[in-house]
């Protein structure tokens, strides 16, 4: 069996080294070869946020889905980016793959509608601000141009007094050296792999400015015509890839906060009150989202809470 | 099966485009068929209903229109008339001068615009007619015309850099700076040529008779606006002002308000440049449309990672596998716009090219440099479609007349390949 | 009533790429204001950015195809090569256009169920300024549309005028100017 997976991230990207090639791997292992994966990198089957319509077409039979680009096709799933909400990797990744295992409330309400089975979530770190300019509490925020990557974060932002500018990642390490931006929001490894470490002055540590969540699902009509083993084989690797995956992310942000510090950047730490200030100020960001979703019909506060009572109970 | 899909699409395509059927809606049309062929028509319908909404809805996209549209207005503001002038005043009296002017005035167009059909309609709706009223040989005055206007894309800012910097994912600002040099040195190719061919027929070119000093000083006033907008658009990008796509509408602006000053500029004269700046970004977002689903067909069939591992199975050496890619661009270049050919062949030929050890920004701008070949040879070349319509010439009379600069032009990628500093020395000195 | 069809059509195509063309113009003093306010006051204009990738650069790529066609603006090969007879040759040519039509068709028609979906379900783009999704693929659909619709006329013309293949490639504001 051939199966044809599209995805957005490059080739070598470290992100799909600890996800999707152990996935594609674990697949063929489990399978003794009878299945095998066709990865499709770059978005080369297809952009990101026609990637449910592709599915549908049978275009891809499996692929990465990012709330962030599907918008109102996945508005549920956009819970795992906001700000405030998930801390690690593994937080963000093992509560989404809680609540959006076949059977459980987020499948039930928006991927068996979209017509899409889970197979690993693929969460990441709380976003860190990083900046050429002085930071050092919630204060010297105001006014920074900070790049920002979606709608849930220029909320985040905006209520900061930080300035969100949208921009293609291919211009941010110019805008950056060449100071069109003040810094961007980003999980700590990825600074190392746009290449923006040297203009990377200062970093915040144990905030959250949201955070992305990416899930690797398959096209349930291709799903059904799975024989048993194969399905369950595909089951229990996403199970595997999606742990697999968030720890080695988790590590390797620590590692890059550590290194970047070592570099030279500074690592801020907000003082408490500054830290429940932060807090306090992004608290109505999710409260604002879940009743926008509401009021298109979707159960957002619903969401909202299961979601965070997934966290309680991860803690 | 995907082996005979694929004859049949290059054949469809090669049929369509010789039934006059445009390059865009040829590349639709057997991309088409060929998605059918191999996966179907649910395959084929959910592509169809997806890329026309997405393939272009980039906000970087509109650097297309943007920097046309400032060529549009250095047009109305009648400055790029001026630079022909005063590059004439200048040059003019040496053998084969209004030739060399052209070429100048290409290349001061080319820094203040970043389209290489607005260049050759607007060269030759000046310098055509001086040359001819000179007495030049028709032939050697197309040619010219058609080749300096290809020097808009390879000298910034230039629409095909930022297309490439988009699908290669380079920094486009490193790609502007890396085309200066080169754009002299093509400049340079060009004059020589323009040399070579008066030196062996002085007849092609009688002399013309010398401007006094004060015309000469007289036509420098165009200088000004032209330094103030270059370095309006490459000083936002380099001060951090503004972000190299950002920098395009700055730049439109800039030309929009010396248009306005020249008073030039009228409300119909103003929706008229924004029409045709329009009409040509449609053209080019049009083809990048069509191709980006042809590009679906070749990844389903594996047309470019199978061609890809053929050369790299062949074990050749690696400046061998560079003349391959060279002859594949070129042929290419002969049949397809440079936007269709970037977005089929980069994500695939540039993770060879960095395989090999070559640097991402020179292999960009030598693509260009390619790129400008194709413009202007057979059969589609757009360059020499924009000449012939604009001075009512057959398009093989312009084609002939191109013909000795493609053959230089080889001579300058040879250049750049064996200097790849000449790329990338002022890139890395900007760092 | 082929006649009426064809002046019809540029009526349409004259008023949708005038308006692209101010709207072009419009997005540069936009761009630069964002820039400016920005740079200056730190107060970018927030929505310049969807409103650019969600609607306008598919505004420039669709409301201006008809028009585009109309003038010859699509590059084309030029040359005038014939590998069958005349009337073999404009045959041809003429079930080449016909394929176009029906691949633009196609597309037209999914894109338009698409836009009737997203309006339907009230479909938005996300975020501090709830773009309507219909509007962006309606654009798309309308653009087709027209460009479909030229061709389709364009043979109809073909088969009034009993096979010449020149009305496929005539730059017709070049003859609208003769007469
Ligand atoms: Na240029
Ligand atoms: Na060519």
């Amino acid at each position: 069996i051939d199966l044809k997976l599209a995805d957005r991230l490059p080739q070598d990207h470290y992100i799909a080294r600890y996800t999707t090639s152990y996935f594609i791997d674990e697949v063929r292992k489990a399978t003794n070869g009878a299945v095998t994966i066709q990865r499709y990198p770059s978005e080369r089957l297809g952009k990101s946020k026609d990637m449910l319509n592709l599915t549908k077409a049978g275009v891809v039979d499996m692929g990465e889905y990012v709330p962030g680009y599907l918008g109102d096709q996945l508005p549920l799933s956009a819970v795992a980016e906001l700000p405030g909400m998930v801390p690690t990797a593994c937080m963000a990744s093992a509560v989404y793959q809680d609540l959006a295992r076949p059977g459980a409330f987020l499948d039930k309400n928006e991927l068996a509608p979209a017509g899409i089975r889970l197979l690993y979530a693929v969460g990441l770190p709380a976003y860190q601000l990083f900046t050429s300019k002085k930071i050092d509490g919630l204060a010297s925020l105001k006014g920074l141009k900070i790049r920002s990557t979606g709608a849930a974060m220029d909320a985040g932002l905006r209520q900061l007094g930080i300035v969100p500018i949208r921009m293609s990642a291919a211009e941010l390490n110019e805008s950056f050296s060449r100071g069109t931006v003040d810094g961007t929001s980003f999980p700590a490894a990825s600074i190392y792999s746009y290449d923006l470490q040297k203009q990377t002055r200062f970093a915040t540590s144990g905030l959250s400015f949201g955070s992305s969540m990416t899930f690797y699902g398959i096209s349930t009509k291709v799903w059904a015509k799975l024989p048993p083993d194969v399905q369950k084989a595909m089951t229990d690797a996403g199970e595997r890839t999606t742990k697999h995956g968030c720890a080695l992310i988790d590590k390797d942000d620590k590692e890059a906060l550590a290194r970047l510090e070592k570099d030279g950047a500074t690592l801020v730490t907000f003082s408490p009150a500054d830290s429940q200030k932060f807090a306090d100020l992004l608290k109505p960001v999710a409260e604002e989202w879940a009743q926008g979703v509401d009021k298109k019909r979707k159960p957002g506060s619903e969401t909202l809470s299961a979601f965070r009572a997934a966290l309680q109970q991860h803690q | 099966m995907n082996e005979l899909a694929v004859l049949i699409v290059t054949g469809l395509l090669c049929l369509l485009l010789v039934l006059r059927v445009p390059v865009s809606f040829s590349i639709l049309v057997s991309a088409s068929v060929g998605l059918w062929m191999v996966a179907g028509s649910g395959v084929l319908i959910g592509i169809l209903e997806t890329t026309p909404v997405s393939s272009t809805a980039t906000y970087e996209f509109v650097t297309v229109p943007m920097f046309l549209l400032m060529a549009e207005f250095v047009i109305v503001s009648g400055i790029a008339d001026g630079i022909f002038r005063a590059a004439a005043a200048w040059v003019g009296r040496l053998p084969g001068g209004l030739a060399i002017a052209t070429a100048l005035a290409g290349a001061g167009f080319g820094a203040i615009s970043g389209s290489s059909t607005a260049s050759a309609a607007t060269l030759s709706a000046t310098s055509v007619p001086a040359m001819l009223r000179e007495k030049y040989e028709p032939r050697l005055a197309y040619g010219v015309v058609a080749i300096s206007g290809t020097l808009a894309m390879l000298i910034p800012p230039s629409v095909a850099m930022v297309l490439y910097g988009l699908i290669a994912d380079v920094s486009i600002g490193a790609l502007f700076v890396g085309g200066v040099v080169p754009g002299l040195v093509v400049a340079l190719t060009i004059i020589l040529t323009i040399l070579v061919i008066v030196w062996l027929d002085p007849a092609k070119a009688p002399r013309i008779h010398s401007y006094s000093t004060t015309e000469r000083w007289q036509a420098l006033t165009v200088a000004g606006p032209m330094i103030l907008l270059f370095a309006g658009v490459t000083g936002v990008i380099y001060s951090g002002i503004a972000t190299p796509t950002e920098a395009s509408a700055i730049g439109a602006f800039g030309a929009f308000l010396i248009a306005l000053v020249t008073g030039k500029l009228t409300p119909q004269s103003a929706v008229d440049a924004a029409l045709r700046a329009g009409k040509t970004t449609c053209m080019i977002l049009m083809v990048i449309m069509a191709a980006h689903v042809l590009a679906y067909f070749l990844v389903l069939t594996n047309v470019t990672e199978n061609l890809i591992a053929w050369v790299g199975s062949l074990g050749l050496p690696r400046w061998c596998i560079l003349l391959v890619v060279y002859a594949i661009f070129l042929i290419l270049g002969c049949f397809l716009d440079l936007a269709a050919i970037l977005v089929l062949t980069i994500p695939v030929v540039l993770p060879l090219m960095k395989s090999l050890g070559y640097d991402p920004i020179w292999f960009g701008i030598v693509v260009i440099v390619l790129g400008e070949v194709g413009l202007v040879t057979p059969p589609v070349g757009l360059n020499v479609f924009v000449v012939a319509r604009a001075t009512d010439q057959p398009v093989a009379e312009v084609f002939r007349g191109v013909a000795p600069h493609v053959v230089a032009h080889l001579f300058a990628i040879a250049i750049l390949t064996i200097f790849p500093e000449l790329v990338l020395w002022l890139p890395n000195t900007m760092k | 009533m082929l006649h009426a069809l064809e002046t019809g059509l540029r009526r349409i195509d004259w008023v949708l790429a005038r308006i692209t063309a101010v709207a072009v113009i419009a997005v540069m003093v936009i761009i630069v204001c964002d820039v400016i306010g920005r740079y200056a006051f730190s107060q970018p204009i927030a929505w310049v950015y969807d409103l650019v990738s969600i609607y306008f650069i598919n505004m420039i790529l669709y409301l201006m195809a008809s028009e585009t066609l109309r003038t010859r603006g699509h590059i084309a090969l030029d040359l005038h090569t014939r590998l069958l007879p005349p009337r073999a040759w404009s045959l041809l040519q003429a079930v080449a256009w016909l394929a176009v039509t029906l691949t633009l068709l196609l597309a037209c028609w999914r894109i338009a169920l698409g836009t009737w979906e997203s309006f339907e379900a009230r479909e938005v783009h996300p975020g501090l300024y709830e773009w309507p999704v219909w509007l962006e693929k309606g654009i798309v659909a309308l653009g087709l549309a027209l460009l479909a619709c030229r061709i389709a006329v364009r043979l109809a013309r073909f088969c009034s005028l009993g096979g010449d293949a020149e009305v496929f490639s005539a730059d017709e504001s070049d003859r609208e100017g003769a007469r």
